[in-house]
This record gives structure tokens, sequence and C-alpha cells, in this order.
């Protein structure tokens, strides 16, 4: 399933886009991997290094501006008035754990099923049909965490 | 001389990513008060410039010389990092935002892909700040921010991968371009716009899925321990947020920047009126989260992550077996799509309420109701 689905990808990445090959694209631009790879990282990592530089600057200002006059009782943990009892980094509710591992598998299923949307028309009825048993087989495991009352909220 | 060009092409892209984010916010900000108001036959915020439009540039001023204080046993660095981290996903998704014809900061090929991994920055924030104010409020809040955003992300996900089915590519750009003449998607297929949708006002955390920061039950949710500009970064990205949702929506699902008189307005290689239109539809959008936060109800925890794992995600699946099924073996496949798609779409608004209403009977039931 993986091979040939991987293959497929690749032959898609490195041909250029025509109107004949993909449903619903016009005529554009020819993607070349490797000259517009490097600048496109480029860029991304410019837009996130300049939101966190953006928020720095102004935590900075905002700093020079404000007042500061700390007392124990301003730093100490609000818990609606009363002095805190107990840490609150203690263990705790599973309830959120299992949701995380759900999670994981639906994210994993998620970037399998990615590269498959590009390419299912190539792949024809086997490989919709190998995606459907493999979307059945975590649907599965989902029922099963539904029957076992994962889900509920108790 | 190109790399100059393409130097000044990052730092315009940037400061408009900047000016999007703050504008938006602020504007949303009055524009949501206003609105409520409106709704709710009152008057609103009305005191600060003409009709009060200028009530939130006075409100950042007043944050910014608001003490700024850490509690003493918070966790010094990630207390800092969590306020920066939530802004670096406000800021990163425009890099592939289509605004108007011929203006796209950069065109990804991965575009969606990159999309569903720069918006997880708010996530990971929240996460941080709760657990790093070391507060038992935040702690809950963020958990439930946390389990509540990952929850929603498949069925998001899921119809994600519908649009990347239909246009055949990654790339916003292709995604606009695949929409052109009003094939616009969520026409075709409304019921996938309107999985995208519920799961993306889960994501954003409004209403009614504002669980996060339930007033009621949890203070203020994971911002308890936050003040001064450092809370000023949630509370920005989470009203940037709903310009930026509602951007990404009308990217994928309602044509982007297509309209008529596409060429009408050309001022120095921007195109004016694809602009007017993205920004227009855009706003349609906010007004339809202000709109429905003031008309549905809050959930509860446990309804709440029921209609992620047992309603959505399902009918996420589904949906893309009978997407890829109608695509492969139906001839005129748009056509299939659009009776595919308002079909179900009918059968879901029509059939949850009722389904709903039966289930909470039952419960009502099971559970005797107890009267003094």
């Amino acid at each position: 399933m993986l091979a040939p689905a991987l293959g497929a990808l690749v032959e898609y990445a490195d041909r250029p886009l025509s109107p004949s090959t993909v449903p619903g694209r016009r005529a554009g631009p020819t993607i070349h991997m490797t000259s517009e790879y490097l600048t496109n990282w480029f860029y991304v990592w410019s837009f996130i290094v300049s939101g966190a530089v953006l928020v720095v600057l102004i935590l900075l200002v905002s700093k020079l501006v404000n007042p500061s006059h700390p007392t124990p009782g301003k730093l100490a943990h609000y818990e609606c008035g009363i002095p805190p009892v107990g840490s609150p980094w203690s263990p705790f509710a599973v309830r959120y754990y299992v949701f995380a591992l759900l999670f994981l598998v639906f994210d994993v299923e998620a970037v399998f099923l990615f590269p498959w949307t590009l390419v299912f028309r190539t792949l024809g009825t086997a490989g919709f049909i190998e995606m459907m048993l493999f979307v059945a087989v975590l649907v599965w495991g989902l029922v099963y965490a539904w029957r076992k009352g994962a889900l509920e909220w108790a | 001389m190109d790399l100059l060009l393409d130097i000044i092409r990052l730092v315009v892209s940037v400061v408009i990513a900047y000016v999007v984010v703050f504008a938006a916010a602020l504007a949303n900000i009055v524009f949501e008060r206003r609105t409520l108001a409106f709704m709710q036959d009152r008057h609103g915020p009305n005191r600060v410039g003409p009709h009060g439009i200028f009530q939130s540039v006075a409100d950042a001023f007043k944050m910014m010389g608001k003490e700024d204080f850490r509690p003493a046993l918070a966790d010094p660095w990630i207390f800092t990092l969590a306020p920066i981290m939530v802004m670096i996903g406000a800021v990163a998704v425009q890099l592939t935002m289509p605004y108007t014809k011929g203006f796209t900061p950069a065109d990804l090929n991965v575009g969606l892909i990159y999309i569903v991994a720069v918006t997880s920055f708010t996530t990971m924030a929240i996460l941080l700040g709760g657990w790093a104010s070391r507060n038992k409020y935040s702690l809950v809040g963020a958990l439930r921010s946390a389990a509540q955003m990952v929850s929603y992300e498949i069925p998001m996900i899921l119809a994600l991968l519908i649009v990347a089915m239909v246009v055949g590519s990654f790339s916003l750009d292709a995604v606009v371009d695949a929409q052109a003449d009003y094939r616009w998607i969520a026409l075709y297929m409304p019921f996938t716009f309107l999985l995208y949708a519920i799961a993306a006002i889960a994501e954003l955390n409004r209403g009614p899925f504002d669980l996060p920061e339930s007033e009621s039950e949890l203070v203020s949710g994971y911002g308890t321990e936050y003040s001064g500009m450092r809370f000023g970064m949630f509370f920005l990205n989470e009203y940037a947020g709903m310009t930026i949702m509602s951007m990404v929506a009308v990217t994928l699902f309602l044509g982007g920047w297509h309209g008529p008189f596409e060429d009408a307005l050309v001022v120095g290689g921007v195109a004016i009126v694809p602009l007017v239109w993205f920004l227009l539809k855009t706003y349609v959008l906010v007004f339809a989260l202000v709109w429905v936060r003031l008309s549905i109800p809050r959930l509860q925890v446990d309804q709440l992550m029921a209609f992620a794992w047992k309603v959505l995600i399902p009918l996420g699946l589904l949906n893309i077996a009978l997407t890829a099924a109608v695509m492969l073996w139906v001839p005129r496949w748009r056509w299939g799509l659009f009776v595919v798609g308002w079909v179900s779409f009918f059968a879901f608004v029509g059939l949850l309420d009722p389904i709903l209403k039966r289930r909470l009977r039952k419960q009502r039931e099971r559970v005797p109701v107890v009267t003094s």
C-alpha cells in the first residue's frame, strides 16, 4: 500500500502541474522542488521568528512603561482569596490522557491520508479499498474505545 | 537584484501579517461588543471616538500600562514563553494566505499541512502557559483546552483532506484557482464546510465551545495568573484568530478572492477588487462567529468531547469515503458531490437535533432529578 502511494507521490511532486493530470487545477506554474524548496523554508522560518520578535518587543516596551510594585500577597497564587492548599503539580485526571492517546492514533491516520488524497485517482479502486481497510481498522479501534467507555466523561 | 526584491517582498509580507493581526484583533473586539449589544438591544461601548470605534485602542494602551507580574512559584521561563508562542501561530499562518489576485506571501506546495501545523502552536502555548502558572484553575483550564483542541483538530483535518482531494493539491493558490467561476467548494460540499466550521469554532475556543475559560467554573481558565501585556497577548490572539480562521475558511471553501470585476482596479500590481471580496467574505464569517456565540449556550465538557469523537469524527471519515467513491466512479463527479453534499448537509442539520434531544431525555430518565 505504502510503497505505491509514496512512489506516486514522488512522481506527482516531480511532474509539472497541468490540467490533465490534476482534477480541478487549471494550467499553472511549474513547481521545481529544488530551487523553491529552500526559499520556502527560509520564508517559513522568518515568519515564525518575526512572530516571536514582535511579542518580545511588545513585552519589552510594556516592561518600560508599566509600574512594578510586587508584594507577597500579589505574588501568591490565586485561589479564590484563601491561602493556596497543596501543589497543583500533582497527578491529574486520566481522562485527558486517554483522549491524547486516541488523538495520536487519528493524527497518524491523517498523516497517511494526506498523500493518499493527492494520488487516489491514479491508484483507482485498489487504492480506495486498501485505504478504506486502513480506516476501518482505526474505526474498529474507536469503536473498541467507545464500547470500553473511554469516551464517557465520568 | 532578485535577492533584494525577494527580501523586500518578505519584509512587506511580514508587515502585512503584523498589521492583519493587530488591526483584526482591535477591530474584532469592538465589532463583537457592538454586535452583541445590538442583538441584545443595548448600547455597548460608544464613548471613545465616533460610535466607540476607538474603544479597543484605548484598552490596548491601558493594558500596556498595567503592572505585569509573575507569581512567585510560577516557572519563570515557560511563563513568558507561552504568550510569545501564542502569537507565532497567528503571524505564521498568514505566510500562505492568498490575500488577492497575484499576491500570496509564499505559495508553499504543502500549504494545507502547514496551516494545520502552525495553528497547533496555540494549543501548545495554552498548555504551557496553564502548566507554568502553577495554579489549579490554570492547569484545569489548560488541560481542558488541550483536550478540546486536539479532539476537534481531527474533524478539521478530515475536512481539509476533502479539499485536497477535490483540488488535487495542497497549495492554497491551487485551491483558490480551482474555485474560479463560482465553483466554490462550500457551494457543492456544504456538509464538509459545516464540519470545518464547527471544528474551527472549537479550535478558536469560542462559544458554544468556550469551556477552557468558562468563568463560572474556572475563574479565567489558563489565563488566571496572567496580567498586563502577557495576558494581552492571549487576548489579542483569540480575537485575531477569529479573522485568521475566517480567512482560511474563505480561502478553502468560499472561493478565496474570487468574485465579479476581478481586474477592475489594479494599483501597483495589486488587484484591489479581489482584496475587497476577500475581506468582505471574511467579515461575513466573523459576523457569523459572533452570532453563533450569542445564539447557542455553552456545552458541558462531556457533551463537548462526545460530540467530537462520536459524531464529527465518524461522519468525517464517512464523508471522505463517500467523496472518494463519487470522484472515482461517478463520471460527472462535481454534480455527484453536489447531490451527496447537500443531502448529507440537510440530513445532519435535520437529524442532529432530534437525536440529541432523545438521548438527553433518556439520560434524564436514568438519573432521576432530586427535588427537595
